[in-house]
């Protein structure tokens, strides 16, 4: 479907009762620190409640941006090195050590994947991803993480994940 | 979770001779023309002694033989409950093995069914498409006073302009689609898919198209990605085809080993609509030359793109009043308009001379004068390539003017036929009486072919005894394409007066068209062969 990338998203109002909700949401450990206009960019802060492995004070970022192609192609997700400036704690923010979240931020998870459809939405991801530390038992990086950040493109969308098991 | 990227079973299905095939086609026609039959079939050599052998596909018949074959079968053996949507949903999720649809059946039905995202019997399926009033779609979250709406047996409801992006973008997996709602598994019917697009697209829910199913949405992406995965399975490389080509057997075909003195192992295999390619490399066919050769040449002419340049600047005026030129259709025989001077266009040499010396015309005279002596031998090197790609060129675009006046011939042809059908007063003509021409216009096209790829063939050639064989069956070649190619731009310029002309015109000349093409596909076939022996008696050799 031939789709001019100039004017409004095709799903503008869907943008935005997302955005509404997500302003109204109150996720516990979900916070919204940064938004564009466009409600297509957003920068989420992410704490883990009830696992010794990401103490509760540990704050990771997520930056998720609403493709022209959303939502029928999932959204483009990653965890990056965020400072919040008027942040007295502002302890340097780290990308969380986890069995399929790479060390660039890349997160390999079937939502992000084969498993969207149209209907998930991003305070599903959001709940997906806390929940993805929140279940975590090893503190480890995935098996392939060095030759993956050496060669992996600056989109994760780019990546064709294969999902090392479904239980995670 | 992979509902169809590993097809791998056999397929039993006839397969085509590449040799006999060929050789049919062309001379079946013989019979009805009784100047040509001369030559007995046994007088001819085989064409290249190769022993591929291969499939000539299209999606809708690859679709209809692979897929649905045993979806008819299975349909006609009735498994209970199952309706016609269910059972091909069963199939495609079991990669088309109808042996596994059906021990699973009746092994455990309900996992199946489960499995494939279908409500498990004795449930059956309740789909809607339908029009509702006051929709709140979740997906777009527009508010609609009337709407489209598609939902499963699950009742998970969207409207329809979303469904269509979901699936839009589904399609290009080639696996079955399932309902919108995240953990809902339930698979939306081949049927529908194309329902859904058709209201779409055409923006109205009154006209239905329906597909023959064989053209579904679904079964197309799925199909196209079961040729893309598959190494036995290729494209056809000529623009705008959509035909695609099975290779059952060929000779061990090995790239890196290979000594290339064999012309007869290369794979050229034939698309569905009739356009030969190389199944190795997946050029057109290049028959005399290996695919090394080709490579080798390509890149060359990649490299060398700046001597075009310089060809173009030189071969567009008339050698006698200098006055531009302008080439129209395929045939090189050239008549200056301005001051009537006959030429060549390859060689610019006078026309009249052609007939007793064409020969000449294709010869690259490397002693030809004490000035050419003085000059450079990079110069002279240069000078050889020049002339060998001139040709090559020069027949390449001879080939898209030919395909022109042939395809407007054909054209007229054919409207003239159908428009005395229509007028059913008699008919002077009927249309076996036009058959011939596709397989004159298939004869030229692939006379010219091999025409063009003699000049690569030959630009690598190391010089020897052998080579004068080979330079006179080229020219063989080239008089008869030239003669064939300039009957038909004749007949399209000479006839001002209409249709009815240019197909009288056509009926004249018959004999002499049919008889040409036949002799093209002879010296083709003399000039490939040729090529085959003396490489294979190491007679001819390449300066690699
Ligand atoms: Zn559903
Ligand atoms: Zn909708
Ligand atoms: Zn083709
Ligand atoms: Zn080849």
């Amino acid at each position: 479907m031939p789709r001019t990338p100039a004017g409004p998203h095709p799903f503008q109002r869907r943008l935005l009762k997302e955005y509404q909700g997500l302003v109204k949401a109150n996720l516990p450990g979900i916070t919204m620190v940064q938004h564009a206009d466009t409600m297509s960019e957003y920068i989420f802060r992410i704490q883990v409640q009830h696992n010794p492995l990401y103490p509760e004070n540990d704050r990771y970022y997520l930056s998720v941006r609403i493709t022209r192609e959303y939502p029928v192609d999932s959204p483009q997700v990653q965890f990056i090195k965020y400072e919040e400036l008027d942040d007295e704690e502002a302890s340097e923010a780290k990308i969380p050590i986890h069995p399929h979240i790479y060390s660039n931020g890349h997160i390999c998870l079937n939502l992000l994947g084969d498993d969207w459809t149209p209907a998930c939405s991003v305070e599903s991801v959001l709940l997906s991803v806390q929940s993805l530390l929140g279940t975590n038992q090893v503190l480890e990086r995935p098996p392939d993480n060095d030759s993956y950040v050496r060669h992996a493109p600056l989109n994760p969308k780019l990546t064709k994940f294969t999902y090392h098991d479904d239980d995670v | 979770m992979s509902d169809s990227d590993d097809h791998d079973e056999d397929h039993e299905y006839q397969s085509f001779e590449f040799e006999s095939d060929y050789e049919d086609e062309y001379f079946d026609n013989q019979s009805e023309n009784s100047s040509s039959s001369t030559r007995s079939h046994n007088e001819r050599v085989s064409p290249s002694k190769t022993s591929t052998s291969f499939n000539e596909w299209t999606l809708p018949k690859f679709i209809l033989t692979v897929f649905l074959d045993k979806y008819q079968k299975l349909k006609d053996s009735k498994l209970g409950g199952c309706t016609d949507d269910d059972l091909l949903i069963l199939l495609h999720y079991k990669r088309w093995q109808a042996d596994e649809v059906i021990n699973d059946f009746f092994d455990n039905p309900k996992k199946l069914f489960e499995q494939a995202g279908l409500p498990v019997p004795p449930q059956k399926s309740a789909n809607h498409l339908k029009s509702t009033t006051s929709f709140d779609c979740s997906v777009c979250c527009e508010s609609y006073k009337q709407v489209m709406v598609y939902e499963l047996s699950c009742s998970h409801r969207y409207c329809l302009f979303c469904y269509h992006h979901y699936i839009y973008n589904e399609l290009s997996t080639g696996k079955l689609i399932h309902c919108i709602q995240p953990d809902c598994a339930l698979t939306i019917p081949h049927g529908d898919i194309d329902k859904i697009f058709d209201i779409v697209e055409h923006d109205s829910s009154i006209i239905k198209i329906t597909k023959p199913l064989n053209e579904n949405r679904l079964l197309v992406a799925s199909a196209k990605i079961f040729v893309d995965s598959q190494s036995t399975y290729k494209w056809c490389p000529a623009p705008d085809c959509k035909g695609f080509t099975e290779l059952v057997s060929s000779a061990t075909f090995d790239e890196a080993t290979l000594d290339y003195k064999d012309i007869s192992i290369i794979p050229i295999v034939r698309c569905a609509e009739s356009h030969e390619f190389c199944f190795s490399c997946n050029y057109e066919n290049h028959l005399p030359c290996p695919c090394w050769v080709v490579k080798k040449w390509i890149k060359k002419c990649q490299d060398d793109s700046e001597t075009i340049n310089w060809i173009d600047a030189n071969t567009s005026a008339c050698p006698n009043c200098l006055s531009s030129i302008e080439k129209n259709g395929g045939c090189n025989h050239m008549t200056c308009k301005k001051c009537h001077h006959e030429f060549c266009w390859v060689c610019l040499g006078n026309w009249s001379e052609h007939n007793n010396s064409y020969y000449k015309c294709n010869k690259f005279e490397q002693d030809m004068s004490e000035i050419e002596m003085k000059k450079s031998k990079s110069r002279l090197t240069l000078q050889r390539y020049l002339h060998f790609y001139k040709r090559f060129t020069i027949h390449e675009s001879s080939m898209q003017g030919d395909l022109k006046v042939l395809k407007q011939i054909n054209n007229v042809a054919v409207m003239y036929l159908e428009s005395r059908r229509k007028d059913s007063s008699v008919t002077s003509l009927a249309w076996s009486d036009i058959q011939f021409l596709p397989d004159a216009i298939r004869a030229l096209s692939n006379g010219r072919k091999t025409l063009k790829w003699t000049y690569c063939f030959a630009y690598y050639l190391m010089d020897s005894n052998f080579q004068e064989i080979f330079e006179s069956n080229q020219d063989y070649l080239n008089r008869t394409v030239e003669d064939l190619s300039e009957i038909f731009e004749k007949i399209t310029t000479t006839s001002t007066k209409g249709d009815s002309d240019i197909v009288k015109l056509i009926m004249k000349n018959k004999t002499k068209i049919i008889n040409l093409s036949n002799t093209i596909s002879l010296r083709q076939k003399t000039l490939i062969d040729g090529a085959y022996h003396n490489l294979k008696e190491g007679l001819m050799k390449f300066d690699a």
